[in-house]
């Protein structure tokens, strides 16, 4: 402020914020309601100012992330700056920064909430990815609360597995083991900033040379962001080598079913996929494999 | 000396269009337009529209007064459709009402029946059914059937460049408010402030004195807004006559990118013919430029193709034949570099092709044939001041090209994940309208008698810095304190027939009337005050230093009844073309410079980075070396844009499917080069050039085409079976096939 970047009304944002006035009874109702809304408010503007809206990103209770037990709990409204600056996540993906520099930007990462994300159903939303490879669920709450496998969530294009009324309201996934290594990779036109053509997220545990247990998640290649269970299964007890990971990518591109569109041709995002997996285990084993070994 | 706009940006103060006061009473317009590429309309139902709450009025072509017409150099485009529509988001109806999400409300309610018919997209399909907005265009130098026939090595193929959103950060917008007695003053966000002038009055059916046009800056133009600003302006002006209120019209940006064209997507065909010693013998190419639906400013950027078809290098035997295609997308129009650069890919891509195929770097073919003083270019003009060898020696000594170069290689071996490629981009790019009779300009200068000095011009500020220059040269003639120096807006009352701010000559052409004008002002002070000189602020008589000041002989000068203002005209020199030869002299002067590409491409992914781009530029004297720069390496950076990442998709219907920012990237920061180093060659710039300070705005875009062959020549080290494909732009999708083409 005092070299005039900032002007001098931003010392009275925070009581001017205060003085709004609260938001009353809460209506219920899907699409009323709005997380940070990023997307949204890009996408149908003028129906969204005309529409009243529960606004959620501040509400006490559907934030926060907790380590419960043998589980992360992330509050639905978090955001990814949330997620960033959580001291825990942090601690079990040492590159959560580097991964989550590839989402958005700093001002949506500040506004874009987690839950928001999943719910857009977007085929290539980023956290989506990322939180199917973790095995997460999510906990809905309407006419009852229960808890859903991440992956049974989406029925098809933009179609959710719950009812109008259900919300989610946080999202849980077990922490991972200490043999698990963890990887999110993402290819767009446009490094960053842009829409992913292909992302794909992987955990992975490996003792003594053999896979013990696999999660693979990929967006863009079909309608719904894709839990790559055939590929999984797969790979499940095998010797890790370049000749299990070359037989697994020829067992993806059968899993798949990507279109063309304005992110790219549906050979490319097969192809793209496979490059991705693939980067998995060279970023993962970098000691093990080179690319050479793969092709 | 800094941007005299710098503050202003950075603290949010600069107008532009939407932050001009609005006037009480104001309505505001939103437009309709074709959701169909192509067809007949067969019904429009607006009722719905025109009685949505706040609507004041809905016009269609049955409201227009005067002509239905806004092509500029053919007449063949309506600014609302009539029967029938030729492209998606063609203009059909305006809405104006109280508040602007009323208008974009009752746009939405709009029902219009369209029989569709199958678009024509393509422009070799388009030539075929003989849709040509123009008749070809051929230009020749000596014999290429002789030169073919002495060559040792010939080569052909295609080379096809996309088409390019020019994504200036202010999107297209006008207001216009109706004075007394028919005057109508439009504020626009335009390039061409006598282009709208000129429209507006031919679609109101008004002489052009009764429309004024007012530009204070634009948040960008590129070409964009040179005559494609003139539709909205139009619009606005007739709803504000009709209605005798203000009316604002600005584009969403969703709606800017579907109603307006686009840098020209061209898809050519080449011959090209050396001798043993790398010497180019002989060239032939056809371009078929992607027109769009009307002509707009299409056969101006067809001749430019043409006129940089052989870039920076003489060929003694040359034929080049252009057709404008006429399809059914928006209109394309005028994109930095304006045609210039789809010629230079064509001639880059012949050598890159002949290169590989001979197994020499490009780089030997490129040098061997550079353009040296007294060569002819295929139309005549014979290159003086020629700096293309110079531009290549600085580039290969300052930066050490060779040793670039090795350390590439070692890096190639070294690594399998990722690999590095380099190329040189060698420029040359002409500076004048081609259109000879645009090449003039005006001034006027006022000094008020306080000694503050009012300026007005034909330049319009885009960001591109001509109104610092204007200060500059304006304080460098006068001998005062840019500081007592205010550019005044663009406005078609105090400068008349203006030529658009384009063609890189805006400084040039509009700075030398502004010098006459200030010399005519020094001169007259001069004689009034027994021949006293002005120095830094300082006058000095008889070569001695008096004790008055500026501002004492100004206000003197002005009790003495001594005219304080003038006004000037200028027009460039020496130039001159016939198009019934195609030959003659139609550049000023050229620009020359050489690039040197380094780029790591990510060879698991397909994506890439560029390392550095080091550029040794012709920049003659600088005025403002800063701006210089800023426009270097922006030019570049948009360049390597369109080359790489930016892709303009229609579906086979003819609708735009890179329709946002979520679908068509330009580059960020990340994306542009790590390393961008600029030296300006040791040579003077020509007389014709503002302060011999050479034109900047245009030449460096092209740089930006080195970065297409630095990127094959990274997959080729990868995939020694890549048959290299001249396709740009060469996104991470192409990269990652080509690297494994043939798997």
């Amino acid at each position: 402020m005092e070299q005039g970047f900032i002007p001098p009304y931003f010392l009275d944002v925070p009581e001017l914020l205060a003085s709004l006035p609260k938001q009353k009874s809460p209506k219920t109702g899907y699409r009323g309601v709005v997380g940070g809304g990023t997307d949204l408010y890009v996408q149908r503007p003028e129906k969204l100012t005309r529409t009243e809206v529960q606004l959620v990103s501040d509400k006490v209770k559907l934030n926060g992330i907790r380590i419960k037990g043998k589980n992360c709990r992330i509050g639905a409204s978090s955001t990814v700056t949330d997620l960033l600056e959580s001291e825990d996540m942090n601690r079990i993906f040492p590159n959560l920064k580097q991964h989550l520099k590839l989402v958005s930007s700093t001002q949506i990462r500040n506004m874009g909430t987690v839950a928001g994300n999943l719910a857009n159903a977007s085929p290539i939303g980023d956290l989506t990815v990322f939180l199917l490879a973790l095995n997460a669920s999510v906990t809905l709450k309407g006419k009852n609360k229960h808890n859903l496998p991440l992956r049974e969530f989406y029925l098809g294009y933009k179609k959710l597995n719950k009812d109008p009324d259900d919300i989610i309201k946080s999202i849980e996934f077990p922490l991972p083991g200490k043999a698990t290594r963890f990887n999110f990779e993402k290819v767009c036109k446009r490094t960053h900033l842009d829409i992913a053509s292909v992302n794909s997220a992987i955990q992975i545990s490996e003792t003594e040379g053999r896979i013990r247990s696999v999660s693979l998640a990929a967006g863009g290649i079909g309608p719904i962001p894709a839990y790559l269970a055939g590929t999984c299964q797969f790979l499940k007890g095998k010797k890790l080598s370049a000749k299990t990971v070359k037989s697994a990518a020829k067992m993806l591109t059968g899993e798949i079913s990507p279109i063309s569109d304005a992110r790219g041709s549906a050979s490319y995002k097969s192809l793209l996929l496979r490059q991705l997996f693939f980067a998995h285990f060279l970023e993962l084993f970098p000691d093990q494999f080179d690319l050479p070994d793969f092709l | 000396m800094k941007n005299v706009d710098a503050a202003g940006h950075v603290t949010g103060k600069s107008l532009y269009l939407d932050d001009l006061p609005v006037i009480e009473r104001t309505l505001h317009a939103a437009v309709i337009d074709s959701p169909c590429a192509r067809g007949k309309i067969t019904a429009l139902h607006l009722d719905e529209s025109r009685a949505a709450p706040g609507v004041v009025a809905l016009l269609t072509c049955r409201d227009i007064p005067g002509e239905n017409e806004v092509g500029g150099i053919v007449h063949d485009e309506p600014l609302f459709a009539v029967d029938e529509v030729d492209f998606c988001g063609q203009p059909i109806a305006l809405v104006v009402a109280e508040t602007e999400a009323q208008a974009r409300h009752a746009c939405s309610l709009a029902k219009i029946g369209i029989a569709p018919e199958t678009p024509l997209l393509d422009p070799r399909e388009a030539i075929q059914k003989g849709e040509l907005i123009v008749p070809p265009r051929t230009f020749e130098l000596g014999d290429t059937q002789a030169g073919f026939s002495s060559s040792t090595h010939i080569f052909e193929g295609v080379a096809e460049t996309g088409g390019q959103e020019h994504l200036y950060i202010e999107t297209q917008g006008a207001y216009a408010v109706p004075m007394e007695s028919g005057h109508i003053r439009i504020s626009s966000s335009t390039q061409g402030p006598t282009a709208v002038q000129r429209t507006a009055a031919r679609v109101l059916g008004v002489p052009m004195h009764l429309i004024e046009v007012d530009v204070t800056r634009l948040g960008g133009g590129f070409g964009g807004k040179e005559d494609q600003a003139s539709h909205w302006a139009v619009m606005a002006a007739l709803a504000a006559r009709k209605l005798r209120r203000p009316v604002k019209l600005v584009l969403h940006r969703m709606d800017d990118m579907r109603m307006t064209g686009k840098r020209h997507p061209y898809t050519s065909d080449f011959k090209i013919g050396l001798d043993e010693n790398y010497k180019i013998t002989a060239f032939e190419a056809d371009y078929y430029q992607n027109a769009g639906a009307a002509a707009d400013l299409s056969p101006a950027v067809l001749e430019r193709t043409l006129f940089h078809a052989t870039n920076s290098y003489y060929i003694p035997n040359f034929r080049a034949t252009a057709y404008s295609c006429r399809t059914n997308l928006p209109p394309n129009t005028a994109f930095r570099g304006f045609g210039g650069p789809q010629g230079m890919f064509v001639i880059e891509a012949a050598i890159a092709k002949a290169a590989i195929a001979l197994g020499v770097p490009a780089a030997t073919i490129q040098e061997a044939n550079l353009i040296n003083n007294g060569d002819e270019f295929p139309y005549g003009q014979i290159a003086k001041q020629a700096n293309a060898r110079r531009a290549w020696k600085t580039a290969d000594t300052v930066y050490c090209a060779e040793k670039i170069e090795a350390e590439i290689s070692r890096y190639n071996e070294a690594h399998t994940t990722t690999k590095k490629g380099f190329a040189r981009m060698p420029v040359c790019f002409g500076i004048s309208f081609t259109k000879t009779p645009m090449n003039q300009a005006r001034a006027l200068v006022h000094i008020y008698q306080d000694g503050s000095v009012g300026v007005s011009t034909g330049a319009v500020e885009m960001g591109q810095g001509v109104n610092t220059k204007m200060v500059a040269v304006a304080a460098q003639t006068l001998s005062i304190n840019p500081g007592r120096i205010k550019l005044e807006t663009t406005n078609t009352t105090r400068v008349a027939n203006t030529s658009p701010s384009a063609a890189s000559a805006t400084a040039d052409l509009n700075g030398k009337a502004l010098e006459k004008a200030c010399i005519a002002l020094k001169n007259r002070l001069a004689k009034e005050f027994d021949g006293i000189e002005i120095r830094n602020e300082e006058i000095w008589l008889n070569g001695k230093k008096t004790s008055q000041t500026w501002q004492e002989m100004i206000e003197t000068a002005y009790l003495n009844r001594v005219s304080l203002s003038e006004s000037a005209h200028y027009a460039t020199p020496l130039i001159h073309y016939d198009k019934t030869k195609e030959k003659g002299h139609p550049f000023a002067y050229h620009v020359y410079g050489t690039a040197l590409v380094t780029v790591t491409v990510d060879c698991v992914r397909g994506s890439y980075e560029f390392d550095s781009v080091k550029i040794a530029h012709d920049f003659g004297d600088p005025l403002c070396d800063q701006i210089d720069r800023g426009q270097i390496e922006g030019g570049l950076v948009q360049g390597l844009g369109w080359m790489t990442m930016e892709e303009v998709l229609y579906n086979p219907e003819g609708k735009l499917l890179s329709n946002a920012l979520s679908t068509y990237k330009i580059p960020d920061i990340y994306s542009a080069p790590k390393t961008i180093e600029i030296t300006p060659l040791e040579v003077s710039g020509p007389k014709p050039a503002i302060k011999k300070s050479k034109a900047v705005g245009e030449p460096p875009l092209m740089y930006g085409l080195g970065g297409f062959f630095a990127i094959q020549n990274a997959i080729r080290a990868f995939n020694p079976d890549y048959t290299p494909q001249f396709t740009a732009p060469m996104t991470p999708e192409r990269v990652l096939l080509a690297l494994y083409e043939k798997e």
